[in-house]
């Protein structure tokens, strides 16, 4: 993320319109130069490299963009204390002696030196080694060319643009699992449907609770946390309203697939610890059944479910049933969703009901299909629920 | 109807259709076909619900902490009992203004004893976080939760870090019923808000020694209540407070500096003027904004960063120091800097411990400690040491430079007034003679009238 200052800089308004200032080719003959400056300076200090870069580069750079590279590059490469001994204790050891000594202060130093088995200088230059500006500047990753640092910066510019969203918009042709999923653990609330314009796009309406109100910054970077999934998501359109301008007035971001922005396939499935212990209980409870991440979304009318789970028995993979950890407001709307599972022919679903994030004392409709748990989704009651749906089908084939 | 708490706000469910704006804050959010409204507004929202026709069931009530436990009794001075009693007086919502060091804590818990009720305590940092543990244990007979600095542990009564806090209320800002802001001029504009708004506790405390102005104070009074009580450090001083003497030492410029600093004065001076023909009402924020849009406004700003840079750390002021610190060689002395290069440059001169936000938190800790205890005479800090950290033994405090204004300055004084038996306190500000500095001195000297004096 970029600060306050360098996003209203990375940045414009055309009317209601966002324009990012997207590092381009035309930048890449600076940004080799920024990179050799930083090769350069690698185990001098961070400071000394600041000041050289303040007073010229190789290359002419635009300001702004210079100073956005320099905040990427920093965080690429984490600098690292230098020192003849351990800075903290040459503090504690310095700093008592003077307080309790009325030497000069190079008798105090030669001093506190000996007892170190150091020089004074030494001393000197241990004494601050590990702050900020002092530490040592550290290899940048290997093999970074300018083209790739460019589409890293960009990365950084939509993300702290997006931070900004009330609310965004994104069609994806292509894996969009992990976006929702990510969506869902932030506590945004996320509503997929089929794009009506291309057969195979979803279309995610994405924004936290609190866009009815205001932008908030803490659902606006749960949003930036969709950023860097949906680089890696294959084909995508994304509008967001992003409150920018002053007293918060919206103006609208668009961002593409095919936009020179790096991509993060390495990004670890977004995992709830809820769901990693309800299939570990499960394989326990039922070893004769597999269970499957991330089935097909089921179209239910305009709307897609998007289970959880597929659990498949080994005996019959054919008669898989599919789960779905609700994060839910009301009996009416648990109601609708079985109604339209019904609706779509879909009688093989679970739905696990959180009862202590939304709705503790809520009463569940009375329908078997639903399980509701507080900390943890119980397998064995959703292995009983199977299996009491297996007995009743066998018992609807004998009545046949 | 059905009221419940979902992710820092208030969900409607089973609602018949409502008039607009009947019931205040609460929209209808498309996205889930339900009424929503934002948590702070709980006790306006339940209660316009409960005038409604159809029967109201509140899911909201905190219920997954425990009842608190009770408080030991608690002694108060008079002007305590008299802030305890204008904020119960105004529906227990509302903010308290007393100068540092005049016990803002012991308020605070006296308001826990008597609101019963569980309670988030509220603190900008980690040093302040154990602070208030430590004070909330001694005077409450259970156990006190802390959310913050890598603990998770919600009690009846919780601190939490301000950070903390916004990460985590949208999950429990259900669960409490009273919420205690220190330091509440952090609040009123930023994202900081989103923690007050994310929580239904309908009473509401905050605490400062300096409220904020507008327009953050307005949004100060909607999130936490007005102010109900102020007294200033004229109003407590040689009482309650410990006296104290404030000097100011004016100090020239070298002939470098001098010559550098009329030239970029002459700069910003010249272009500022032609400013004020056209906009004599402009406030500093909409010149700022304005001058940065042309190459001469953003000329004459950098001239006056460089001048402002200048007068933090003189060749003047670090001769200064050093006279001063050997003079006060017997007392605990505080020096706050302007930023961490001056306080660098100090620590390294005089070999006095820096604390600074690039120290560890336990590198602070202890060496605040080795302050206490005597073994380090003498801290210098940019910001730190400003507000909040309990330094009792301080007596000599050398304001070599802010960049903060009137309520910076109040706060650094006021950590050097917490009473002790026969002790005199004595402040040296460093004023750059000929520059603006002279003029901020005078103005920031407004800060010590009495309340009622400052209020007219």
């Amino acid at each position: 993320m970029l600060p306050q200052a360098l996003l209203r800089a990375s940045a414009h308004l055309e009317g209601e319109r966002i324009v990012p200032h997207y590092f381009t080719p035309k930048d890449q003959p600076w940004l080799r130069a920024l990179i050799d400056e930083y090769a350069s300076f690698v185990g001098k200090r961070r400071t000394e490299l600041h000041e050289h870069l303040r007073e010229r580069l190789a290359a002419r750079a635009p300001k702004t963009k210079l100073r956005i590279a320099i905040v990427l590059l920093d965080g690429m490469c984490r600098a690292q204390a230098s020192a003849a001994v351990p800075p903290k204790e040459v503090r504690a050891a310095l700093f008592r002696a003077a307080a309790s000594s009325r030497a000069t202060r190079e008798a105090v130093l030669s001093a506190v030196a000996a007892s170190f088995a150091v020089t004074a200088s030494e001393l000197e230059g241990a004494l601050f080694a590990d702050l900020q500006g002092e530490r040592r500047v550290a290899e940048l990753p290997a093999g970074l060319s300018p083209s790739q640092l460019a589409r890293h910066v960009n990365l950084a510019i939509v993300s702290s643009l997006i931070r900004r969203a009330v609310q965004v918009e994104i069609v994806v042709r292509g894996q969009c699992r992990a976006l929702i999923r990510q969506a869902r653990i932030t506590g945004l609330i996320c509503r997929a449907s089929r794009s009506k314009h291309a057969p195979e796009g979803v279309v995610l309406n994405v924004s936290g609770p609190f866009a009815l109100f205001h932008h908030s910054d803490l659902y606006g970077r749960a949003l930036a946390s969709l950023v860097p999934r949906l680089a890696s998501a294959g084909q995508f359109e994304l509008r967001a309203s992003c409150a920018l301008g002053r007293d918060g007035q919206l103006a609208s971001l668009a961002w593409q697939s095919g936009d020179p922005v790096e991509p993060r396939p390495d990004l670890p499935r977004p995992e709830r610890q809820l769901e990693k212990k309800f299939e570990r209980a499960f394989r326990r409870a039922a070893p004769e059944w597999d269970v499957a991440h991330e089935p097909p979304a089921i179209a239910s009318g305009e709307q897609l479910i998007f289970p959880d789970f597929e659990l498949v028995p080994r005996h019959d993979c054919a008669r898989s049933w599919l789960l779905e950890i609700v994060g839910f407001w009301t009996p009416e709307y648990l109601r609708e969703k079985l109604q339209r599972l019904s609706a779509a022919g879909i009688e093989r679903f679970v739905l696990c009901i959180d009862q202590t994030r939304t709705c503790a004392d809520l009463e569940l409709p009375k329908d078997p299909r639903l399980i509701p748990f507080k900390t943890r989704i119980d397998a064995r009651a959703v292995l009983g629920l199977i299996n009491a749906g297996y007995a009743a089908t066998a018992q609807h084939a004998r009545l046949r | 109807m059905r009221l419940l708490f979902d992710h820092g706000t208030l969900v409607l469910a089973e609602a018949p259709e409502l008039e607009p704006g009947r019931v205040p804050g609460l929209l209808w959010d498309p996205r889930i076909a339900l009424y929503r409204a934002p948590a702070w507004r709980y006790s306006q929202v339940r209660a316009a619900l409960l005038a409604c026709p159809s029967p109201l069931r509140d899911e909201v009530k905190p219920s997954a902490l425990s009842e608190p436990a009770s408080w030991h009794a608690l002694e108060l001075r008079p002007y305590q009992r008299a802030a305890l009693l204008s904020w119960e007086l105004s529906g227990r919502r509302g903010t308290i203004v007393l100068p540092t060091g005049s016990g803002k804590t012991q308020v605070a818990i006296a308001a826990l004893r008597s609101s019963a009720v569980r309670a988030l305590c509220l603190v900008p940092t980690r040093a302040l976080l154990e602070q208030w543990s430590f004070a909330l244990r001694a005077a409450y007979r259970g156990s006190v939760g802390c959310l913050g600095d890598g603990r998770r542990d919600l009690q009846a009564i919780t601190v939490s870090t301000y950070e903390s806090a916004y990460r985590f209320m949208p999950r429990i800002g259900a669960q409490f019923e009273l919420l205690v802001v220190d330091e509440a001029h952090h609040f009123g504009s930023g994202t900081r808000d989103e923690a007050l708004e994310m929580s239904i506790a309908p009473q509401r405390l905050g605490l400062t020694a300096t409220p904020p102005s507008e327009p953050a104070l307005s949004r100060l009074a909607e999130l936490l209540g007005p102010t109900v009580y102020q007294l200033s450090i004229a109003d407590l001083a040689g009482k309650w407070l410990s006296d104290f003497d404030l000097v100011t030492l004016q100090l020239g410029l070298n002939p470098t500096e001098r010559a550098d600093y009329d030239a970029d004065y002459r700069v910003f001076s010249a272009y500022q003027r032609q400013f004020r023909r056209s906009d004599p009402e402009a406030t500093w924020q909409e010149f700022a904004s304005l001058a940065a849009q042309t190459p001469e406004g953003r000329t004459a700003l950098n001239a006056w960063r460089r001048n402002r840079h200048l007068l933090h750390f003189t060749e003047a002021k670090a001769a200064a120091v050093g006279v001063l610190l050997e003079r006060h060689r017997d007392s605990r002395v505080i020096i706050f800097t302007a930023d961490n290069g001056a306080a660098y440059r100090i620590a390294r001169e005089h070999l006095v411990m820096p604390i600074t936000c690039d120290i560890s938190r336990a590198e602070r800790e202890a060496a605040i400690g080795a302050f206490r205890a005597g073994t380090l005479r003498a801290l210098v800090s940019a910001r730190v040491l400003n507000e909040g950290i309990d330094v009792p033994d301080a007596d000599v405090a050398i304001i070599v430079s802010g960049t903060q204004g009137e309520r910076e300055h109040v706060q650094r004084v006021g950590r050097l007034l917490r009473p002790m038996p026969g002790k005199r306190a004595l402040i040296y500000q460093l004023v750059t003679r000929a520059t603006a500095e002279v003029r901020r001195a005078f103005e920031r000297r407004r800060a010590f009238a009495p309340a009622s004096a400052a209020s007219r």
